[in-house]
């Protein structure tokens, strides 16, 4: 029933460079841009470890396709990356038939403090408004806020947006910036390490944030997606849940993540052995990944390779999952296993089988989870085709 | 496989007024939406002490739902699995984030709050309905200028034709940072559920948008 949803181009732009193959090349040298914080206006919430883009290179390459002032930090971000991911495709961004899906947890929230710019340039809507004009699409876009899951959660959205048929095109697209509001916030949790995170460790004490822009350029049409990424790549299924447990914990049995995982496994007509990788949501908060690793021994999948990226890019919030959604892809392009870093030895009660060592494997289908604040998470299925 | 959808039961609130399935319940002179929030909390006897904790969003959500759902539990009809809660707004948590932002503004009075911090993420309101309600379902939380009911009725419809769920809480729930009340929530089933067949709508644009500008 309906269209299938296929990957014809990618962007990332992080710690770790402004294109997915700087990235991935920084990943398998086993690179991480998580570093001791050094941002001038964080040093008294320290010790504390980020994962920061470099903002001249931003406002360098950002020059050369717009004005920097007349577009915020996070635009910028935004409209680089899905420029740089619109490059290598033959996209009309100007057709009544691509939507705009963008991704975010707290948007332009630093403009509450000094906002140059019009009143409402604080809302989302307005930052996906100047992201869509500046690419002259005529569509309202479809903006998710939905905490850690959003930018996973955008993905299945424009699985359903192509599977209905009124669009043969969606750009997806999860920004997240560092600001003091977000670091200060996650300090008041006592949800930060003082050392880069080690998701899944033993000795792993709380996140890293991270900042960034991943983009996922995604159509109907199988011949274009192979065409122009080289390998046919379905977003084969995708479903969320609710912990109904708490407001800002897990849930301490990992079923409902365990109902997204099994959804989307079932939705993507494969069974848990079929997956090869698992690219978890693995914060490094011991509360986080113990839920996750149970969640994978319910849904059968504790033998399956998993890593963490958050030891590469920190935790990027409303940008994680697209972010990593981008890493799995690499990773089934170039069937190679990322390790995961950070990890030395289990620290969860049902043990997982965490990447230690960069490697070749077979992959071809990959679940991606993410989970988040209210309680809400998400299970992704990725197949090659 | 397209199968229709009735919305079985509604709850619009603005400001000081609030209307359920066309009953007007309340129309207070109060002066801050909020007290009529807590009014509407206290008549009905809501006894849920986690609601004092909640920031305003989450308050208006609850309530709405509250009174929508009328002591029915979905639990009973519905697998917790196959419910959903879908909600959508135009400034997500912005009025909680001007709140929080003032507990970091001054260095020598430095105190972030992490009971607010949690409030400034827009999705936690579907959380506070998931836990008191059970449901385990689909959530997701959409940003829009204006209450998009085409794109919100289309995205329902989907979920609901294709089986991925069965039930679905949906509608608008917004509080600006002026502190502007606005909320529209709808049950959407496909059994229509009710006797009365007067008061029960299509989930179209359509009747989403007469129910939301009722008032």
């Amino acid at each position: 029933m309906g269209n299938k949803t296929y990957i014809a181009s990618d962007n990332l732009i992080t710690s770790l460079g402004f294109s997915t193959e700087e990235n991935i090349c920084s990943i398998g040298q086993g690179k991480s841009g998580v570093e001791v914080c050094t941002i001038p206006e964080l040093q008294h919430l320290m010790p504390l470890c980020s994962s920061s883009v470099d903002k001249t290179r931003l406002a360098k390459e950002f020059s050369e396709i717009g004005d920097t002032k007349e577009y915020t930090t996070l635009e910028q971000l935004f409209i680089l990356s899905i420029a740089k991911a619109l490059a290598s495709t033959s996209v009309d961004t100007t057709s009544e038939h691509t939507l705009f899906i963008i991704s975010t947890t707290k948007g332009n929230i630093d403009l509450l403090v000094n906002n140059p710019f019009e009143p409402d340039r604080i809302h989302l809507w307005k930052l996906a408004e100047i992201i869509t004009s500046h690419f002259k699409n005529p569509n309202q876009a479809v903006i998710v806020s939905n905490a850690c899951i959003s930018g996973a959660l955008a993905v299945m959205l424009a699985k359903q947006m192509l599977c209905i048929g009124k669009y043969d095109t969606v750009i997806v697209s999860g920004g997240d910036l560092i600001t003091e509001f977000v670091v200060s916030g996650f300090v008041s949790f006592k949800a930060i390490s003082p050392n880069p995170c080690k998701p899944f460790d033993e000795s792993r004490d709380g996140l890293s944030l991270g900042e960034g822009c991943g983009t996922i350029v995604l159509t109907s049409d199988a011949s274009i997606a192979k065409e122009s990424y080289g390998e046919l790549i379905e977003v084969a299924g995708g479903a969320t849940s609710n912990d109904a447990n708490h407001i800002s914990g897990p849930s301490r049995t990992g079923e409902e993540l365990g109902i997204a995982i099994k959804k989307s496994i079932k939705q993507a007509g494969i069974s848990p052995e079929q997956i090869h990788y698992i690219s978890a949501h693995g914060t490094a908060t011991s509360f986080n990944d113990e839920m996750e690793a149970k969640a994978f021994t319910l849904c059968e999948l504790q033998n399956t390779p998993v890593n963490s990226l958050k030891g590469y890019f920190g935790h990027t919030l409303g940008a994680a999952g697209a972010i990593e959604l981008v890493v799995s892809l690499q990773s089934m392009k170039r069937n190679t296993l990322f390790l995961s870093p950070g990890y030395e030895s289990c620290g969860t009660t049902d043990p997982l089988n965490i990447i230690t060592q960069t490697q070749l494997a077979t992959i071809d289908n990959v679940l991606k989870t993410a989970s988040g604040f209210g309680g809400c998470n998400v299970a992704i299925t990725l197949s090659k085709k | 496989m397209n199968t229709q959808q009735y919305i079985t039961s509604w709850c619009v609130l603005k400001d000081n007024t609030i209307n359920i399935n066309d009953r007007l319940i309340s129309n207070e002179t109060s002066e801050q939406p909020a007290d009529l929030v807590k009014q509407l909390y206290r008549a009905h006897n809501m006894s849920y002490p986690k609601f004092f904790k909640m920031d305003a969003l989450s308050r208006l959500a609850f309530v709405c739902s509250e009174l929508l759902l009328n002591k029915r539990k979905l639990t009973d009809t519905y697998k917790a699995e196959d419910i959903a809660v879908i909600l959508s707004n135009r400034s997500a948590s912005l009025h909680t984030d001007y709140a929080y932002n003032e507990s970091i503004i001054d260095r020598a009075n430095y105190f972030p709050n992490p009971s607010l911090f949690v409030y400034t993420l827009p999705n936690i309101m579907i959380g506070e309905i998931c836990i008191r309600n059970g449901i385990t379902g689909e959530n997701t939380f959409f940003v829009s200028s204006e209450p998009n009911f085409d794109f919100l009725t289309e995205q329902v419809n989907f979920l609901m034709n294709t089986g991925v769920i069965q039930c679905c809480l949906t509608g608008w729930v917004e509080v600006s940072a002026e502190n502007h009340y606005e909320a529209t929530l709808f049950l959407v089933e496909k059994n229509k559920m009710i006797e009365d067949t007067a008061n029960f709508y299509t989930f179209a644009p359509y009747n989403v948008s007469k129910i939301h500008t009722i008032l």
